[in-house]
């Protein structure tokens, strides 16, 4: 049970990762690369104000708001230096390496006595269930503390899908999809997709932060290499998610993004079990992205081929 | 009305690729005329509707539009001003959103895009309308991705899009020449009667002389990167298609009279 | 239908075996029309195996008859079958049929009069040669005498008229010069009181005045040569083998021959293998001094070059002044031909569609006439001879046609 629960967890924090990759690889079209960087910098941004006593809170936002700082940037790189999409983001996160080990000072932050965002929470629970440390469930027995954590990563994930759906309906939101689609169509519309791709790339950024920020609080730690492969799991979740729903309306993709990744962190978490070494893990799920990108056209081809749609002879 | 004087723009200037697309254009488009560009491929018809929409920065040379000069202002604020449907019909619309989320853009050309619903109620009652008079029955799949659409019904679509806030400019690059005989009849009798409707100033690329002879009031001939030949208001009522071609004819011949030519001549025309 | 030629002395057999119907009826024609075009102008139509005949296979027929009969040919329907003789003679075009009177009456060609007439043969071309009246000489005058390229002077345009008797070639526009004349000038050719002239305005798009009755056109004039009086020879010419054509300096040296003279000037109406010249598309008169208007670029703004063999298949109504003496006054004021040494020769064409001429002496009045009235004339140029080395276009030629020529009388040779 507690692999499920901590599954959940992480699924749901990394939700707000996968909805962030989702703003720039799919409604953007933007190969962002930052997002490595960028969730090690929320990470670290909000390991260092709790370290340094602030609410959690105002860590977390402080964290969402440099990642938007560092989507920002990468998207002035491209934009106004017309540096190539890839290459401005692994500009930006090579710099991040060396910013995140400034902002913490060292390559480890351990949040061992502060409280995290989820410690309101975990108070109300608290009172209501008897033994006030854990309650039960079917039978299990879960600590207070998970659950807690569990429901927050749920209301914030939630409510940042339901604030994302919203956005994405208004005229600002559909001429930011629109930029992606085609941004000639949008620059023809008197919109200046440049600063729309900027926007953009720093909502994405700041989701990544947020998600970078909570992963910090459910594992207790900041890590610099925290960061890495972040994109290709983000992706895989996307991929899976698209595979759940479909590709249909903005809203059902957002929620397939979120189950995905939910459901990528349960694969996972099985897969760990039954004895996968965590080393390969991020292999794994490379090759699982790069069959999930060929496998359609390929398997398109196969399907041809067995029906015979098409003859050379 | 849009007066444009000096324009030139040469491509990829100093390499052996240099491609001069305009040199020295003077046009001026009085208001509420539709004037329409021809002329031979790679004369820079499209150069010059890009230079005025502002798709890149003119090397020298002036645009003015309405009295403003916009000749530094970017391609999205000349937007405002200027509506335009391009030749690929994919081009001018969002392929993955649907027939009236593509509207509702273009109903705010120039304005700022805010936090509003886009697709409200109201907005959707005024698209159905809208749409209703284009006689295609897009009206009942509002909703439908507009990449469903064919060409002809996207190209439409965009033609509408552009001139849904009155533009005081309508640039046309050879908006019909991707649609089959029979939808780019369609298209180009909507242009025509949308822009006699509106009263619009618009420059429209066409490649048929049967166009370029029937539909506009004015007809400017590029060669080039040069204005070789205008037919305004009194020499248009006279011309027709032959009259194009042999001026095309013409500019042909002229490029053949070369120096070893004008030396025959010179010995010869007497 | 199936259709079949069977070329005779005198005339072509064409023997139609089918249906002729409106399917058929077009392509019939164009068939027939070819004939004619060929230079046969008496064609006996075999209908022994015609099954049917509509009404657009009579109109057909009845059709090439005129065309026929406009140029002194003729055409006979022979060996009908009841049905298609029924058919003709119903709707009143009986005479069409050959019947057992006139099947041996005379359908040849009318023999030229042996007195008179010569062929010679060069080249795959027949020329043949037909005295008009043998003692008859041309008066040449040279008005406005313009040095190409000079500005021009206001008041140097002359006025002349243009009556029938007169042939001329040159640079000029109707009207005066208080209405504009200068900004109009272009080429101009002018024969039995009628001209057809370039407006000068760049367009390209040749008028045409009609003398009529009392109406004699006038041109002011910037340059013009003008021959007044009667032509001695009549050349006529055609292929003898399929795609030869006659050069126009061939042509001038052959009439040369015949009229033993070394200076002519001839009116010639003939079908196009190629036309290469040039003219203005701009009028000289705007002209500014101190410009370099024959130069190269500046030339480009002033004449257009045919670019090609112009104008293959239609016909051409040509005027010319020929001199083959290098030092004689006349050569002075005409262009040299590259190929030919010695020759000079200056002439302008006109381009009409095509209309079949009869065979034999032929008025130039009257076929003139007919070129202008049939549609106005698509292309004047000066003709010219491209003898750029590879690239080279050649010299204007011409496939059949008439050239009425007569020597210049050098004692009339004026400037004015
Ligand atoms: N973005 C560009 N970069 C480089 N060269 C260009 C560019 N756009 C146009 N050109 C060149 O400029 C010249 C004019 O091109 P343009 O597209 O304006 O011609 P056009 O008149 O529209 O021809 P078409 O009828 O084929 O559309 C061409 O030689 C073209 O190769
Ligand atoms: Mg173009």
């Amino acid at each position: 049970m507690t692999l499920v629960i901590g599954s959940f967890t992480i699924g749901l924090i990394l939700s707000l990762l996968s909805i962030g990759v989702f703003i720039s690889f799919r409604i953007l079209r933007f190969c962002d690369i930052t997002v490595d960087g960028t969730i090690t910098l929320g990470a670290s941004v909000a390991a260092v104000l709790l370290v340094q006593g602030h609410a959690p809170w105002v860590a977390t936002l402080a964290a969402t708001a440099a990642g938007a700082l560092a989507g920002f940037v990468t998207g002035i790189l491209h934009t106004r230096f017309r540096i190539q999409e890839i290459l401005s983001g692994i500009l930006v996160m090579t710099a991040l390496y060396s910013v995140n080990l400034r902002v913490m000072g060292r390559s480890n932050v351990p949040l061992l006595d502060t409280r995290d965002i989820a410690a309101p929470l975990a108070g109300v629970l608290a009172t209501l269930v008897e033994d006030g440390e854990a309650l039960h469930l079917a039978g299990w027995r879960v600590p207070v503390q998970d659950m807690a954590m569990l429901l927050t990563a749920f209301l914030v994930t939630a409510a940042v899908a339901w604030l994302l759906h919203r956005f994405l309906l208004t005229q600002f939101g559909t001429a930011m999809r629109a930029t992606g689609e085609n941004p000639q169509m949008v620059r023809a519309q008197g919109i200046n997709n440049q600063n729309m791709l900027v926007f953009g790339l720093a909502c994405s950024n700041g989701l990544v932060g947020m998600a970078g920020a909570l992963l910090a609080q459910y594992q207790g730690f900041a890590d610099v290499q925290m960061g890495i492969g972040m994109i290709v799991w983000g992706l895989a979740s996307i991929i899976i998610g698209e595979a759940l729903v479909g590709k249909t309306g903005v809203g059902l993709a957002i929620v397939g993004a979120m189950m995905g990744t939910v459901l990528f962190r349960l694969l996972v978490a099985i897969a760990l079990r039954w004895g996968l070494d965590p080393n390969d893990l991020k292999l794994v799920t490379a090759a699982f992205v790069f069959a999930a990108l060929v496998l359609p056209r390929y398997g398109k081809q196969l399907v041809r081929k067995m029906l015979g749609g098409r003859h050379y002879a | 009305m849009l007066k444009i004087r000096n324009l030139a723009k040469t491509f990829f200037p100093g390499t052996a690729n240099e491609v001069t697309a305009l040199r020295d254009i003077d046009l001026d488009i009085e208001d509420g005329c539709f004037a329409a560009i021809i002329g031979t491929n790679g004369s820079g018809k499209s150069t010059l509707l890009n230079a005025v929409a502002g798709a890149f920065q003119a090397d020298a040379g002036s645009i003015e539009l309405a009295g403003v000069d916009i000749t530094g202002q970017p391609e999205y604020r000349r937007a405002g001003q200027i509506g335009r449907v391009f030749q690929n019909p994919f081009a001018g619309t969002a392929a993955g959103m649907s027939i009236a989320e593509n509207i509702v853009l273009a109903m705010r050309r120039g304005q700022r895009q805010g936090l509003r619903r886009a697709v409200s109620r109201k907005a959707r009652e005024e698209i159905r309308a809208r749409v209703r008079t284009l006689n295609m029955g897009l009206e009942d799949r509002l909703d439908n991705p507009i990449g469903t659409l064919s060409g002809g019904q996207r190209q439409a679509l965009t033609l509408l899009m552009a001139t849904w806030q009155r533009p005081k400019l309508l640039l046309l690059d050879e908006h019909t020449a991707a649609l089959d005989p029979k939808s780019a009849a369609q298209v180009a009798a909507l242009t025509k009667e949308i822009i006699e409707r509106e009263n619009l100033t618009a420059l429209m690329v066409t490649h048929s002389m049967q166009q370029a002879v029937q539909l506009p009031d004015h007809i400017v001939m590029m060669h080039q990167g040069r204005i070789i030949e205008q037919y305004g208001a009194q020499r248009k009522a006279s011309v027709r298609v032959a009259d194009l071609l042999n001026a095309f004819d013409r500019v042909r011949r002229r490029d053949l009279l070369d120096p070893d030519v004008a030396a025959l001549l010179a010995r010869q025309y007497a | 239908m199936k259709i079949s030629f069977n070329p005779c002395d005198h005339f072509m057999e064409v023997t139609v075996a089918g249906r002729l119907d409106a399917t058929w009826a077009e392509p019939f024609l164009d068939a027939l029309r070819n004939i004619l075009r060929d230079g046969q102008h008496h064609i006996r139509m075999d209908a022994a195996a015609l099954e049917y005949l509509s009404s657009a296979g009579i109109r057909s027929l009845l059709q090439i008859h005129r065309e026929l009969t406009a140029v002194d040919g003729s055409f006979k329907v022979q060996r009908a079958v009841p049905f298609v003789s029924e058919a003709l003679r119903m709707s009143g075009f009986g005479q069409l049929l050959d019947t057992e009177e006139t099947a041996t009456g005379d359908h040849g060609r009318p023999l030229p009069d042996a007195a008179s007439a010569q062929v010679d043969i060069q080249e795959g071309m027949a020329i043949e040669t037909l005295l008009l009246s043998p003692t008859a000489k041309l008066a040449l005058r040279r008005v406005g005498g313009w040095q190409p390229w000079q500005p021009v002077a206001a008041g140097c345009c002359q006025e002349m008229a243009f009556p029938g008797s007169r042939f001329a070639l040159g640079i000029g526009a109707p009207g005066s010069e208080t209405d504009g004349l200068r900004q109009r000038l272009g080429e101009f050719v002018a024969a039995a009181g009628c001209v057809a002239y370039l407006p000068g305005d760049g367009f390209e798009a040749p008028d045409y005045l009609l003398g009529a009755q009392q109406f004699v056109p006038k041109l002011g004039l910037l340059d013009a040569l003008i021959c007044d009086g009667e032509f001695s020879h009549l050349l006529r010419f055609g292929p003898q083998q399929p795609g030869a054509c006659l050069p126009l300096s061939r042509l001038t040296a052959c009439a040369m021959d015949q009229l033993q003279t070394d200076t002519m000037g001839f009116l010639m109406i003939a079908e196009i293998d190629g036309l290469v010249g040039a003219a203005l598309s701009r009028s000289p008169g705007l002209i500014e001094a101190d410009t370099e208007a024959g130069r190269f670029p500046d030339i480009r703004d002033w004449l257009t070059f045919s670019g090609e063999r112009a104008h293959s298949t239609e016909q051409a109504l040509v005027v010319g002044v020929a001199c083959r003496q290098p030092d004689h006054p006349v050569a002075q004021w005409l262009p040299p031909v590259p190929s030919q040494a010695g020759l000079h020769c200056h002439a302008h064409a006109a381009v009409f569609p095509f209309s079949p001429l009869p065979q034999g002496k032929i008025d130039p009045q009257q076929w003139v006439r007919k070129l202008f009235e049939s549609g106005g004339p698509k292309a004047i140029m000066h003709l010219l001879e491209d003898d750029r080395p590879a690239l080279g276009l050649g010299q204007s030629a011409f496939v059949r046609g008439a050239c009425w020529c007569a020597a210049l009388d050098d004692k009339e040779v004026t400037e004015a």
